[in-house]
């Protein structure tokens, strides 16, 4: 079965027809070509496949491709702007917040997530954000700390 | 992935007329965030399912009202809309910390209260306050065919419910009964976890009078199959003076109740202490008396 999925990715709209069994992961990196969002457990507890939508964070992983009609999405790659990382993107490679770099994707996006509701969190409150984004090589504290320092940078 | 059709419709009447013309069982489908687990896994459970209905659109069911009785949430609230809803935090809060404790903010964005119930996990983290606060649930076949339960006898045990195949949850509803006047209480093992899988929580609520306990309901969650109030200790603890020693043997009575009815297993020496230390501390929280 085909359906059809009107949204905005990163401020650009699109038009798709693709098959309904398709969760949004697929939809991203396969239809759009969107390859930034990563896939880790498929299971929704890792936090890798996190993306926006309509302003929230959530696990693409999860969603059903039907599920995004008329949604407004944002994916890492709509982060930087004509070629020029964000403040958020260069503080987390400034402060050694990428090692491997699978879990960089979500992690952005949850801290974006978290920045557009909240531009000057506490530690307490970042944590509480990527409590669902799993990192196996910083141990986190690099990541708090870029993201501490962007918001003090939106001061 | 296992295959299926997608539909999703822009009012609830379309969406009820379509469910009631299947012949098989239509996986309603809301959050996604049990469903797309079984279905990726192929599960057995799904194994005459080959349409999804998709309700996320439909407005009507993402409501939050009250009137002078009841507080009346749409199945379809997302556990962070409950998080920061007003009226919830005015009259349930033991359902606030419920939701809160729900797995991770992604989860939470995404996972919804009615998708919580019809799962029927015995360790889905919202019944416990549910039944804690006696709420009911309204069933909704045709516009103007609907079935009232109470969340409890909703439940039938592990996974299963009253939920017939051309049905859908439609609201759930739970009455205020001087709630704001209540101390309550939600306490969890592993809380703010998000990959918890072993949840026991203690979910209770308790009203005062000249210092002594008027009315008190606790529920514990994830350890019976079925979700049920601890009428033991409840009948022992009402008319009593909240003091630790009390709340102690409350909290053994609640232990001994749950496990006469599910009988010694391999976890039980594990479990039951855990119980019974969750209940403690749980009763002592919602009573303001310090533990130690
Ligand atoms: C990483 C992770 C962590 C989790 N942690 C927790 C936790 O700590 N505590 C906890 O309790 N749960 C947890 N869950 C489980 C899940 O998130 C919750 O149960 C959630 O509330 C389910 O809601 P949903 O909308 O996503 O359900 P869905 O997957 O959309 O649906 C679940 C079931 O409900 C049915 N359904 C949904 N809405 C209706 C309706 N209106 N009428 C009829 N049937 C309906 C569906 O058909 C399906 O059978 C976790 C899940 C994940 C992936
Ligand atoms: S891939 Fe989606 S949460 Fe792990
Ligand atoms: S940098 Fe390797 S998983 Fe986070």
């Amino acid at each position: 079965m085909i359906i059809h999925i009107k949204f905005k990715v990163n401020g650009v709209d699109y038009d798709i027809k693709t098959e309904n069994n398709k969760r949004l992961l697929d939809v991203l990196r396969d239809d759009l070509r969107l390859t930034g969002t990563k896939e880790g457990c498929g299971i929704g507890e890792c936090g890798a496949c996190t993306i926006i939508m309509d302003g929230e964070a959530v696990n693409s992983c999860m969603v059903l491709a039907g599920r995004a009609n008329n949604t407004e999405i944002m994916t890492v790659e709509g982060l930087e702007k004509d070629g020029e990382l964000s403040t958020l993107q260069d503080n987390f490679v400034k402060m050694g917040a990428v090692q491997c770099g699978f879990c960089t994707p979500g992690m952005l996006m949850s801290a974006k997530a978290l920045l557009m509701k909240n531009p000057d969190p506490t530690v307490e409150e970042i944590k509480e954000a990527i409590a669902g984004n799993l990192c196996r090589c910083t141990g986190y504290t690099q990541i708090v700390e870029a993201i501490k320092k962007t918001g003090e940078e939106n001061r | 992935m296992k295959y299926f059709d997608y539909f999703s419709f822009d009012t609830l009447g379309e969406t009820l007329e379509f469910l009631k013309k299947q012949k098989h069982f239509v996986k309603i489908i809301s959050g996604g965030t049990d469903l797309i687990i079984e279905f990726r896994k192929n599960s057995p459970k799904l194994e005459n399912i080959d349409k999804v209905l998709d309700i996320s659109r439909l407005r009507v069911l993402k409501v939050i009202e009250e009137d002078n009785d009841y507080v009346y949430i749409g199945p379809s609230c997302t556990h962070t809309e409950i998080v920061k809803n007003d009226i919830i935090n005015k009259y349930f809060p033991a359902l606030v910390e419920a939701c809160l404790s729900i797995g991770c903010l992604q989860t939470r964005n995404q996972g919804t209260i009615g998708g919580n119930i019809v799962n029927s996990s015995p360790s889905a983290d919202t019944v416990p306050a549910l039944v804690s606060y006696n709420a009911e649930l309204e069933l909704l076949k045709d516009e103007n065919i609907e079935r009232i339960f109470k969340v409890k006898d909703f439940i039938k045990g592990p996974y299963k419910n009253e939920l017939a195949k051309d049905e859908m949850l439609y609201c759930i509803r739970i009455p205020k009964d001087n709630t704001e006047d209540r101390l309550h209480v939600f306490e969890k093992l592993g809380r703010r976890n998000a990959l918890s899988i072993t949840r026991i929580s203690v979910c209770a609520n308790a009203l005062l009078e000249d210092g002594k306990i008027k009315k008190i309901t606790i529920v514990p969650g994830a350890v019976l199959p079925r979700f049920k109030n601890m009428k033991i200790a409840e009948d022992f603890l009402t008319g009593k003076k909240p003091q630790k020693e009390v709340l102690r043997e409350a909290s053994e009575l609640v232990a001994k109740e749950v496990f006469d009815e599910v009988g010694e297993r391999w976890s039980t020496p594990y479990k039951k202490p855990v119980l019974e230390k969750m209940a403690f501390v749980a009763l002592c929280k919602m009573f303001k008396i310090e533990i130690i």
